[in-house]
């Protein structure tokens, strides 16, 4: 049996069907997390934007018009989600949390994230240096610049849809693409001379 | 911007093969020629490729449930984007709307179920700042007619302004209540004598009398017995029914009269 598409589930939602909203969170929350987890370098704050984007999706279901893509609409609650929580911060440093230690009820216990990019348990300490320093690099871009890459090149989204999602036209994606890739660059050769 | 910064910006895009075709050629001759620019490309190629392995980092995180926990918590109105206060503002508008409607719902219904008042057109007094509805007719042979010809309406002139007449209509007593005061004038052989006649004839009928300072009489009348009365002023003298009486009656001569009663003063004039 095919699973709905998303037009459809969206349709059943904006009729109030709760449980035809549960397959959109359940099929977009990954990406939706793994968006607010590399713009923000914060677990707990990527968890609770990721949904703060989608209670304020079905709040304005809507007002959603079919002629845009569900996920891109998606990707724009997001986008704003976080760029207000970074302003509440005021010049809080960016943290790199991905593999802290966190608190669970009972005990401690490292933050886990499937990483498929190190299937050799060897090389896991050598796969974990390499990320921070690229996600490093990548907190030291603006944020217009951080979107578009963490977009494109983490994510995969099309330039048109990165235009969707930013509310922008194809140009100044192309513009801040090239932009973002070549300040990237030139930093990553810094802090990781061998890989260049 | 010189050629070498254009190739640089067109570099990431040439990587991503969203050059449009003229770009790719100026880019790709560029290539051919430019060690340098080679190197960058292939720099920017691993640039991409490190950020891509961050790629499979992927939290398992699960929402779906606090997204339905706070779905189902929050108030429908708020998830379907209730805002107070212009919600506030509507009810608050639907119930003035709605109290109008209702008010002038109840002045329609009033004025499909009263009696017709007198077709004339209202006349202003200027001296006394009164609206004045004159009768047509003047036959008193019936009741219903003599009412007609005496029924008056004053309405002060706050009012009249801007008045619509199914708002005079709304202001007028649903049964048709007495006007305060009629004007009758009656020639008589001989004044005492008419008056005393008057005093009797009211006597019969039970009906307050006082006599006033200038040969005339003030009458309350009830209702029922009204026309009937006024018939029988007619074996006293000859009674002229003018208009309704603009002279205003005075407190201590005028009877205390109450709404369901006719005030009438009754002028005795000597026949010429």
């Amino acid at each position: 049996m095919t699973e709905p598409m998303d037009i459809q589930l969206v349709e059943m939602s904006q009729k109030g069907d709760h449980c035809a909203f549960s397959q959109l969170v359940s099929r977009y929350q990954r990406k939706i997390f793994s968006l607010c987890l590399r713009l923000l370098n914060d677990f707990e704050e990527a968890r609770d934007m990721t949904q703060e984007t989608f209670i304020k999706a079905f709040k304005h279901i809507k007002t959603f018009r079919k002629e845009a893509q569900f996920s891109t609409w998606l990707y724009y609650i997001a986008l704003n989600a976080c760029r207000n929580k970074r302003r509440s911060w005021k010049g809080r440093p960016d943290t790199i949390s991905v593999d802290e230690t966190i608190e669970m009820e009972d005990n401690q216990m490292q933050r886990e994230f499937e990483d498929k990019s190190c299937p050799n348990p060897m090389r896991d300490v050598e796969c974990a240096e390499l990320q921070q320093l690229v996600q490093s690099a990548l907190n030291t871009l603006s944020t217009e610049h951080k979107e578009v890459i963490v977009m494109r090149d983490i994510q995969g989204l099309t330039y048109e849809e990165i235009a969707d999602s930013l509310r922008c036209n194809l140009g100044t994606v192309k513009s801040r693409i090239s932009r973002a890739r070549l300040l990237l660059k030139d930093t990553l050769k810094e802090v990781m001379p061998d890989e260049f | 911007m010189n050629s070498e910064e254009h190739i640089r910006e067109l570099l990431p895009l040439y990587v991503d093969e969203v050059c449009t075709a003229e770009e790719k050629i100026y880019v790709e001759n560029h290539l051919s020629a430019c060690a340098e620019c080679r190197k960058e490309l292939e720099e920017l190629k691993t640039t991409i490729r490190l950020v891509k392995e961050l790629k499979p980092l992927d939290a398992s995180v699960d929402v779906v449930r606090q997204v339905e926990e706070k779905i189902r918590k929050s108030s429908p109105f708020k998830l379907w984007g209730f805002q107070p206060i212009p919600a506030a503002l509507a009810v608050i508008i639907i119930l003035l709307l709605g109290a109008t409607l209702h008010k002038y719902s109840l002045v329609y219904k009033y004025c499909q179920n009263e009696p017709d008042i007198p077709t004339a057109a209202p006349v202003t007094s200027p001296e006394k700042d009164v609206v004045t509805i004159a009768p047509q007719e003047t036959s008193l042979q019936k009741e219903e007619a003599a009412d007609t010809v005496m029924s008056a309406q004053k309405v002060t002139k706050e009012e009249k302004a801007g008045r619509t007449a199914a708002v005079a209509k709304k202001r007028a007593p649903k049964s048709p209540a007495p006007p305060s005061s009629y004007l009758v004038e009656m020639e008589v052989d001989n004044t005492e004598n008419g008056i005393q006649a008057l005093r009797n004839l009211a006597e019969n009928y039970r009906v307050k009398s006082n006599q006033g300072p200038e040969n005339d009489v003030f009458l309350e009348i009830q209702g029922q017995s009204f026309g009937e009365f006024m018939n029988e002023l007619q074996h006293i003298g000859k009674v002229s029914y003018g208009l309704p009486s603009e002279e205003k009656m005075e407190e201590s001569t005028a009877p205390a009269h109450s709404s369901a009663s006719r005030l009438i003063r009754i002028k005795f004039n000597k026949n010429r």
